[in-house]
């Protein structure tokens, strides 16, 4: 409850500090910011969805899930932080009001458990992926972690759309 | 066509009021569902040429050629395109007063159709036929810079 109306609470000083306010009342920043955060999940997610594809042994099929990595995740994390950066600005722009959102609720506990997924991911089954690097099909729980992956993904990108069309309201 | 004569008008009035627009336009969650399918197909679609031109450009799974990475991904690009074929054309219908009028609509529409020109004969090219690295990166680099026009076009519509 505490921790609750903490969090209110720091979302209403930053609706209301020049950051946000500044971003809420330019039309054009709001859009640019915009248009960027969905330019890097391009990137982002076209990079992991074919990481995930490679751990369900549905594409890229004959690389090494190593390489795959290696090579893929890079790009995930560079478009990962460019949507961090114009994801904060964004709720900068109406903080308290996201709070609020149901969409958003749901996309932040997305998010959350895309990150439990990568940190159970990579320290658990990846760790001996020597033993299965070139296998089209993968442990059990490397399919998993794609499959969760790959789920939770399309959940945020689904109800971050939903944030557009219940905001306003 | 002259946008002032009044059978453009007509075709206008039109698009905006076909069945499918007005199904769509009688729920938010519908409008909003064809949309995220949308960009999700263009997701995917993306996450294919991102592939072959990293590859292309060099950057990454040097030890396959171009085509082999082209073909293992080429049944998600096809299902991509399939997926934006329906619901893109859902979604103009839906919007289509505002889209005809709007000049991004049309940069978009342009782009798309000089991506899609460049992807299927040049771009193609360079991923069949092993060719110089210099025209593979140029292939690639061409190839990326409009679908990141296509798609920047395409969110600029609605921001």
């Amino acid at each position: 409850m505490i921790l609750a109306m903490t969090l209110l609470h720091a979302a209403q000083l930053l609706q209301d500090s020049a950051l946000g306010t500044t971003i809420r009342e330019s039309n054009w920043w709001y859009a640019v910011l915009n248009v960027v955060h969905v330019l890097a999940l391009m990137v982002a997610a076209g990079s992991i969805m074919f990481f995930d594809l490679r751990l369900l042994g549905v594409g890229l099929t004959r690389t090494p899930v190593s390489e795959a990595a290696a090579r893929l995740l890079p790009w995930t994390w560079r478009g990962f932080a460019v949507m961090a950066l114009t994801g904060c600005l964004l709720i900068s722009s109406e903080a308290e009001r996201l709070y609020f959102n149901t969409a958003f609720r749901v996309k932040v506990v997305c998010l959350i458990l895309a990150g439990l997924n990568v940190l159970l991911f990579h320290f658990t089954v990846f760790r001996g992926v020597a033993q299965w690097d070139r296998a089209a099909v993968t442990p059990a729980r490397a399919r998993m972690a794609g499959a969760f992956s790959l789920i939770l993904w399309v959940s945020m990108l689904a109800a971050g759309r939903m944030i557009g069309y219940t905001l306003d309201t | 066509m002259n946008p002032d004569s009044p059978a453009y008008m007509a075709m206008v009035a039109w698009c905006q009021n076909t069945w499918v627009s007005e199904f769509l336009r009688g729920a938010t969650w519908r409008l909003a569902s064809v949309e995220t399918a949308h960009l999700l197909g263009l997701l995917v679609w993306f996450g294919t040429i991102l592939m072959v031109d990293l590859r292309l450009l060099g950057w990454m799974f040097e030890s396959q050629p171009a085509s082999e990475i082209a073909g293992g991904v080429a049944p998600f690009g096809t299902a991509a395109l399939a997926v934006q074929g329906i619901t893109g054309p859902m979604l103009f219908l839906a919007t289509a007063m505002k889209a005809l009028m709007s000049i991004t609509f049309a940069v978009k529409l342009t782009l798309l159709a000089i991506a899609l020109t460049y992807h299927f004969t040049v771009h193609r090219r360079a991923v069949r036929a092993a060719g110089s690295e210099a025209r593979n990166r140029r292939a690639a680099s061409v190839s990326l810079t409009l679908w990141f026009g296509v798609a920047l076009a395409g969110l600029w519509i609605n921001a």
